[in-house]
């Protein structure tokens, strides 16, 4: 196993971190094209013209999510490689502190910030195809509210966004969402995704951190159903000695991190499924979006399971991100195991990363369903289990119960005997007696 | 036995379908000759027809009986959850179920996927019981809210068992 320092030190001496193209880039999910969008999302089988927009908007956080992830990992690996391994927990803090000065020149943007998006209750049951028509019909299209992708900086990655295009394919997710009327809603903290101008080599761990915004608000936000869930930075920060294995390459921003992930409210018996996960982002210049993300959202484990699956993008090769990856196992998660509650604890394993790297959106999809067919299969273990024990509780209490009355009766049993052997006794004693009375008097 | 409630909540009815509560009463519940006690077992084609039940408890006490599914339609995705099976009120304390009034006819249970638990909880009355309205739908009831609509209080007992699909099961 290898330690987060190490590992970080690795990346720091070795690779200074370059090329902050591809993270303004990557920054956001929303400077995306709807055609880049679509095949970052390789996995998704329908169009997106014929969905309507809640629809879109689920796909669209999804994207955000798995990329949020990555970018916390690449947060945390540089926390890792400032060799402040206990401040991996403040993260994400210190990287919204970090994109609040950096990025938030992108200024009137909502969209930059990580917020939730909402649909004013018309436009939800719309197709994207419907808006889009209604939007051409509106005529010439507005200039766009909110800075591009890449906030203030990330190399005129912004330009690109500006321009609007014929087709929808060509327009941005961004654009598309502001003119179709979509409100974002903001959080608390103002945070920008990819913060661009931090992206130099000049400022390494900032570039890193300002693209990692506070992750816990970010799962929080997207996975309200699952009431404990807690988000990567709660993992970093409860668990900081199962936070293991993070890897650093600066050149490329692969990140790669082996990230146990433990739910901590787990309060449940033996029902609870408390889950470990390892994920294995990969960032890739020239790769868009991080991977998919498959969401456990059953009510026994409130799990959040990273189907990790790294997209194809340019020629880069991720050997040495993967054998990191390999070390899944053993240390995060035997420690993950430890702290969990004492009954039944169920480790959830992924080894996602190994092999998602490879390829298209197929595989993807068959991976995203393998693990669903996972976690299902072990909520429902979990399940089984529950009821066994709930079932020798049962049989427990009644063995109680029947050994007392037991003892009960044959005490009673034991006190009637008792009663009746001194009647007998009596009788046997006593007749003589009579007998031998009756004899005197006689 | 129902007086013992730690196997309600590692079967998570307790927290899934009513809060924690003390046992104040007890009840038998038997499927022919079968026993339910908690988390046992009870094919589908055993709980064709209603359980007799009998109720601890003194005459003048009233009683309200529910009898629900909270992993319909599967357990893993009970989005249907609660599906009430049963209810029966104005049970007199020391009786059997059926001195009680029928609110809600038995359905049997059908579990057409996984395990699931049917629960049978126990309320005292505190009156007797109103007039109640017919229900629309068995799907999403919910005990809580049923037993706070109703102004039941906690329940005093409960007793849950597992049914599953049996091999040779059909759907009717």
């Amino acid at each position: 196993m290898m330690h987060p320092q190490q590992l970080g030190s690795d990346g720091d001496d070795g690779r200074p971190p370059a090329t902050p193209l591809p993270l303004a880039r990557q920054g956001s999910v929303y400077s995306l094209t709807f055609d880049e969008f679509q095949s970052t999302l390789g996995g998704i089988g329908k169009d997106f013209g014929s969905m309507n927009m809640d629809e879109l908007l689920k796909n669209i956080w999804t994207a955000e999510e798995s990329q949020a992830m990555a970018s916390a990992l690449g947060g945390g690996a540089a926390a890792a490689a400032a060799a402040a391994a206990a401040a991996a927990a403040a993260a994400g803090t210190i990287g919204s502190a970090g994109a609040a000065g950096g990025g938030v020149a992108g200024g009137g943007g909502g969209l930059q910030r990580q917020g939730s998006l909402t649909l004013p209750r018309t436009l939800s049951q719309k197709t994207v195809d419907e808006v889009w028509r209604d939007l051409i019909r509106e005529g010439a299209p507005g200039p766009v509210a909110g800075g591009g992708g890449g906030g203030g900086g990330g190399a005129g990655a912004p330009d690109i966004q500006h321009q609007r295009q014929p087709t929808l394919g060509e327009m941005t997710l961004e654009e598309f969402l502001v003119r179709a009327g979509v409100v974002r809603e903001d959080m608390t903290q103002p945070r920008t995704l990819g913060g661009g101008s931090n992206n130099t080599s000049s400022n390494p761990p900032n570039s890193l951190f300002t693209s990692n915004n506070t992750p816990s608000s970010l799962f929080y936000g997207s996975l309200q159903s699952s009431n404990d869930t807690g988000g990567l930075a709660l993992g970093f920060a409860q668990t900081p000695r199962s936070n293991g294995h993070l890897v650093t390459h600066g050149i490329t921003n692969n990140s790669a991190a082996n990230l146990p992930l433990t739910s901590p409210g787990a309060r449940s018996y033996g029902a609870s499924v408390p889950l470990g996960s390892n994920t294995d982002l990969g960032h890739v210049p020239g790769m868009r979006g991080g991977g998919m993300m498959g969401i456990g959202d059953s009510v026994m484990n409130n799990g959040l399971m990273p189907g990790v699956v790294g997209l194809g993008g340019g020629g880069v090769t991720l050997a040495a991100a993967g054998s990191p990856a390999s070390q899944i196992g053993s240390d995060g998660i035997g420690k993950g195991n430890g702290d969990l509650s004492s009954l039944s604890p169920v480790p959830y394993v992924f080894n996602g990363g190994l092999r998602g790297r490879k390829c298209g959106g197929a595989v993807e999809k068959v991976m995203e369903r393998r693990q669903r067919r996972m976690i299902k299969n072990r909520e429902s273990a979990a399940r089984s289990r529950a009821r066994k024990q709930a079932y020798t509780m049962e049989l427990e209490a009644e063995v109680a119960k029947l050994k007392e009355q037991n003892q009960e009766l044959q005490k009673k049993q034991a006190e009637m005997e008792m009663q009746k052997n001194q009647a007998s006794w009596h009788a046997t004693t006593s007749l003589p007696l009579l007998f031998l009375q009756e004899a005197k008097s006689a | 036995m129902a007086n013992f409630i730690e196997p309600l909540v590692v079967g998570r009815v307790i927290g899934e379908v009513v809060d924690l509560f003390v046992p104040k009463n007890t009840m038998s519940v038997y499927y022919g000759p079968k026993h339910v006690t908690n988390g046992c077992d009870v094919k589908p084609s055993m709980s064709v027809d209603p359980p007799n039940i009998q109720i601890a408890g003194l005459r003048p006490d009233l009683y309200t009986l529910v009898m629900t599914d909270p992993d319909a339609p599967s357990p893993s995705d009970p989005r249907m959850r609660e599906v009430v099976h049963w209810i029966v009120v104005d049970i007199p304390g020391g009786a059997d179920l059926k001195e009680g009034l029928e609110v809600l006819p038995y359905m049997c249970p059908r579990p057409l996927l996984g395990i699931h638990r049917y629960v049978f909880i126990l309320f005292e009355q505190k009156l007797p019981f109103p007039v109640v309205a017919p229900m629309q739908s068995r799907a999403n009831f919910n005990t809580r809210l049923f037993a706070a609509q109703y102004d039941l209080g906690p329940p005093v007992s409960s007793v849950f068992f597992n049914s599953q699909r049996e091999p040779a099961y059909r759907k009717h």
